[in-house]
């Protein structure tokens, strides 16, 4: 389904993205700042709970880029028990600071609990997010996972990270709102 | 408050910090959570949160800061709301020693739905040395956002509480997880 296509289909007033800022119950707290922490943990998924809040189709998953990286990137969309619904496969994760979005298999979601999980296969890598006393972010439903490459796993094995010192503003994904 | 889209769906740990259901990151704290000292020696506060959805509390949670003793005690739990004041007290997870610094720590309790509504987060300390992750408010939203209590210590949690308003600057970074994902 293209852009054009799905854009005819706009709710009115809707949205076109998810994001773990705007629908990750997690405003941004008093004190917190924009950084580029570096990933630290080569493998390790970090799964980051969002409210998706009616129907509606994932077309591209992203993250927000940082210049310092040359590895790899996977980004995936998972329910609340743990299954993975699609991801973007091992992507190049290159230097450009911006937000990146790689096309995805058409996939109906919504509404409900969704974890949108990033891995990165270079610890020394950087993405944009915010930085926070661990584990506060354990304490705003954070998850992770340690894995043994890039390639997200079909059912995660969650657990919480008390060392995990940052939220990774990576989660944002274009959706159309279907009823 | 209140994020009118999110309604109807639960968010896996729920805290004062939740947005939509809590309220401290909504101006109304001037710090992000950071270790301090609790503020007095069995004293229990009392702080609203709104439930927007239907759900079921699975476990207690606090964060223990960079003083920990398993000497001192916690309790925490929830309460009913009556008249926009807690008032019976609905499940506690009893007096619990404090665990790991610097590490989020559970408290179990038997699993308990929540209505819609108002409901309030309990939580007492036995000690004026052991130390949370808090938020400072600002001065002039402390009383309007908790209630406390005095000579109320971990395991005693009353039954029906008997409130006053809230004085000192203190959020504690605590609240209870809808998952038991560990």
């Amino acid at each position: 389904m293209s852009l054009q296509t799905t854009t005819s289909v706009l709710w009115a007033g809707s949205r076109h993205s998810i994001d773990n800022v705007t629908n990750g119950w997690m405003t941004w707290q008093a004190g917190a700042s924009s950084a580029v922490p570096a990933w630290g943990t080569q493998y390790r998924a970090i799964y980051v709970p969002v409210g998706v809040p009616r129907r509606c189709i994932v077309l591209e998953l992203g993250f927000v880029n940082a210049s310092t990286g040359a590895g790899n990137v996977d980004v995936g969309i998972y329910n609340s028990a743990g299954v993975r619904l699609v991801s973007t496969g091992t992507q190049a994760k290159g230097t450009t600071t911006s937000i990146w979005t790689y096309n995805v298999t058409d996939t109906t979601i919504g509404p409900g609990l969704y974890y949108i999980a990033l891995n990165l296969d270079t610890a020394t890598d950087t993405v944009y997010g915010t930085t926070a006393t661990a584990p506060t972010p354990m304490a705003r439903g954070l998850l992770t996972e340690t894995l043994g490459s890039i390639t997200l796993p079909a059912t995660a094995t969650w657990a919480y990270d008390q060392t995990l010192a940052f939220v990774p503003l990576v989660n944002a994904l274009l959706v159309t709102e279907i009823s | 408050m209140f994020q009118s889209d999110q309604v109807g769906i639960i968010p896996p740990m729920v805290s004062l910090w939740t947005a939509g259901w809590g309220w401290v990151d909504e101006g109304v704290a001037t710090t992000a959570p950071s270790s301090s000292a609790w503020p007095a020696t069995n004293t229990a506060y009392y702080f609203p949160i709104y439930i927007p959805t239907i759900c079921q509390a699975k476990r207690m949670w606090w964060v223990n800061g960079a003083t920990v003793d398993a000497g001192y005690n916690v309790e925490a739990g929830i309460y009913r709301d009556a008249g926009y004041k807690p008032g019976a007290k609905l499940i506690t997870t009893g007096s619990v020693a404090q665990g790991t610094l610097d590490q989020l720590q559970w408290g179990e309790i038997t699993d308990t739905t929540l209505a819609t509504g108002l409901w309030w987060l309990y939580m007492s300390c036995s000690s004026s040395a052991a130390t949370f992750f808090r938020s400072l408010p600002a001065t002039y939203f402390d009383e309007s956002f908790h209630f406390q209590q005095a000579s109320i210590g971990p395991g005693s949690a009353p039954a029906t509480a008997t409130p006053v308003e809230g004085a000192g600057l203190y959020f504690p970074l605590f609240g209870f997880s809808t998952t038991t994902i560990t």
